[in-house]
């Protein structure tokens, strides 16, 4: 690639905070590095890693409205997390993960068991009752 | 031994830390732990002597659902043989508990030595948001700590940032699939000589080797064209939509970041480049330029994969991915022909001049 090819299209992902660097040949055949706002096909690519993760969020947050799921289950997926993940990030066995992803189970939450799960998921503890407001 | 750049200055304790911005983290690191001890290495020279170029296919191991497609060796690697190449003595350490990380980083840092680390991108604040994934290999460099603050400098980013105790902590100890486990690395003392060029030559041997003569099928050159193979049959084994998500999880792997385009390819060139003045023939010029040329078929995929991926893959038949899998057939034909050439001219050359 030539310097003046490097793309500079529309910067959609790096959201103005940083650019993508490339190696591209300059007038006298040597790579230097190129500062790039953005490329298009890798944009359609992150947007589409980006929908699956929300149609999973969706999917959890009418489950959950169905009364299949407590309000947790939902934050969890919306943090890209499964059971296996929450449970290494809280220290809790995926049983207990298990458990407290079912309405009847995150009833018996105890208040330091919903501290810690919203300290994972940097939330206030009280916001885990309750879906977002949407 | 060769002498290379002038012998490393003293960097005393209040040293300014040079930000150095690279394509991917664990040059970038590498680079600028080696730049705070007076050597200047570039990126791309560091690339090439840990043999960065890879590539790997392997069905067997799922992520998030898919198949792992990557274009670099194990995070660490590049460090580790960079490194042990160039005769660095270095230091690495994990840990287990949470404050017995910080306190060995802050014991570091109160001495003056630049820290790397390696971090999860999940809960990094300071990264764009599209990029926050659960993704557990990005190195990072601590290098001075003011009251709660880690300044930290980051190769990804154009400027250093900070962090605060909690938020560092927290990318340290990320869970998940290799998860970092507070890992830290750093140099004390840089030799007063490097033997670079017996470390490109090394570099460039082993390389040569992970392309080629890897006896499996999943790396290297082989890896390409088993990808084709199985790529070619994906719309008839998945939905479109799956097939698309495939797809587009390749380019990711390719282009998203830290790759410097086309997974690593016009970085290797800006290594044979740099090799090329060093070993002082023009034969490795010659090979970036071919190898420059086999980034912009990458890349020339990742544009045609991009559109099977727009609308979910619902335009597009087997006919695009029979097309797709062809081009992945001309790459391979090209790398190979490449790697093959720089091998049997690199097996002539004595290893230590």
């Amino acid at each position: 690639m030539k310097k003046e090819e490097v793309p500079q299209d529309p910067d959609v992902v790096n959201a103005g905070l940083r650019k993508d660097v490339y190696y591209a040949l300059d007038e006298n055949g040597q790579f230097v590095q190129v500062f790039s706002s953005g490329w298009e096909a890798k944009n359609t690519v992150i947007l589409q890693a980006w929908e699956g993760i929300h149609a999973e969020a969706e999917q959890a947050l009418r489950e959950v409205q169905a009364g299949l799921k407590s309000p947790l289950y939902y934050y969890m997926v919306r943090a890209q997390m499964d059971v296996n993940l929450l449970s290494r990030y809280t220290g809790f066995p995926k049983r207990k993960v298990r458990k407290h992803c079912t309405p009847a189970g995150y009833s018996l939450i105890s208040a330091k068991e919903k501290e810690a799960y919203a300290k994972v998921l940097m939330l206030e503890p009280d916001t885990l009752d309750n879906l977002p407001d949407v | 031994m060769s002498e290379f750049s002038p012998p490393p200055t003293s960097t005393s304790r209040n040293a300014s830390f040079r930000h150095v911005t690279a394509a991917h983290c664990e040059n970038g690191a590498t680079a600028a732990l080696l730049l705070n001890k007076g050597w200047d290495i570039s990126e791309p020279l560091i690339f090439g002597i840990g043999s960065g170029l890879f590539f790997s296919h392997m069905p067997f191991i799922r992520l998030h659902g898919m198949p792992v497609t990557s274009f670099r060796p194990l995070p660490g690697a590049i460090f580790r043989r960079a490194t042990h190449r160039l005769g660095i003595p270095v230091h690495t350490r994990s840990f287990r508990h949470v404050h017995k990380a910080m306190e060995a980083l802050d014991r570091n840092l109160e001495q003056g030595i630049p820290t790397g680390c390696l971090v999860g991108v999940f809960h990094l604040p300071y990264f764009p948001p599209h990029y926050r994934f659960h993704f557990n290999a990005h190195n990072l460099v601590v290098f001075k700590k003011e009251g709660p603050v880690y300044h930290v400098s980051d190769p990804v980013m154009q400027q250093v940032t900070q962090l605060t105790e909690e938020e560092l902590a927290r990318v340290r100890f990320a869970k998940g699939t290799a998860a970092p486990k507070g890992k830290m690395y750093w140099i004390d003392e840089a030799p007063a000589t490097l033997p670079i060029k017996t470390a490109i030559l090394k570099g460039l041997r082993s390389n040569m080797y992970d392309m080629l003569r890897i006896p499996l099928p999943y790396f290297g050159v082989k890896g390409i064209r088993f990808l084709a193979s199985r790529l070619r049959r994906w719309p008839m084994r998945m939905t479109p939509k799956q097939a698309a998500l495939n797809l587009g999880q390749i380019v990711r792997m390719q282009e998203e970041i830290g790759t410097g385009g086309a997974g690593f390819r016009y970085l290797y060139a800006a290594f044979l480049s740099e090799a090329a003045t060093h070993l002082d023939t023009h034969f490795f010029q010659d090979m970036a330029l071919r190898m420059n040329t086999i980034g912009d078929l990458w890349r020339d995929f990742a544009v045609e994969a991009a559109r099977i991926c727009k609308n979910r893959g619902q335009d597009h038949g087997p006919a695009a991915y029979h097309a797709l899998s062809q081009r992945l057939l001309d790459i391979a034909g090209e790398e190979e022909k490449t790697y093959q050439t720089i091998a049997s001219f690199v097996r002539k050359l004595p290893l230590q001049p």
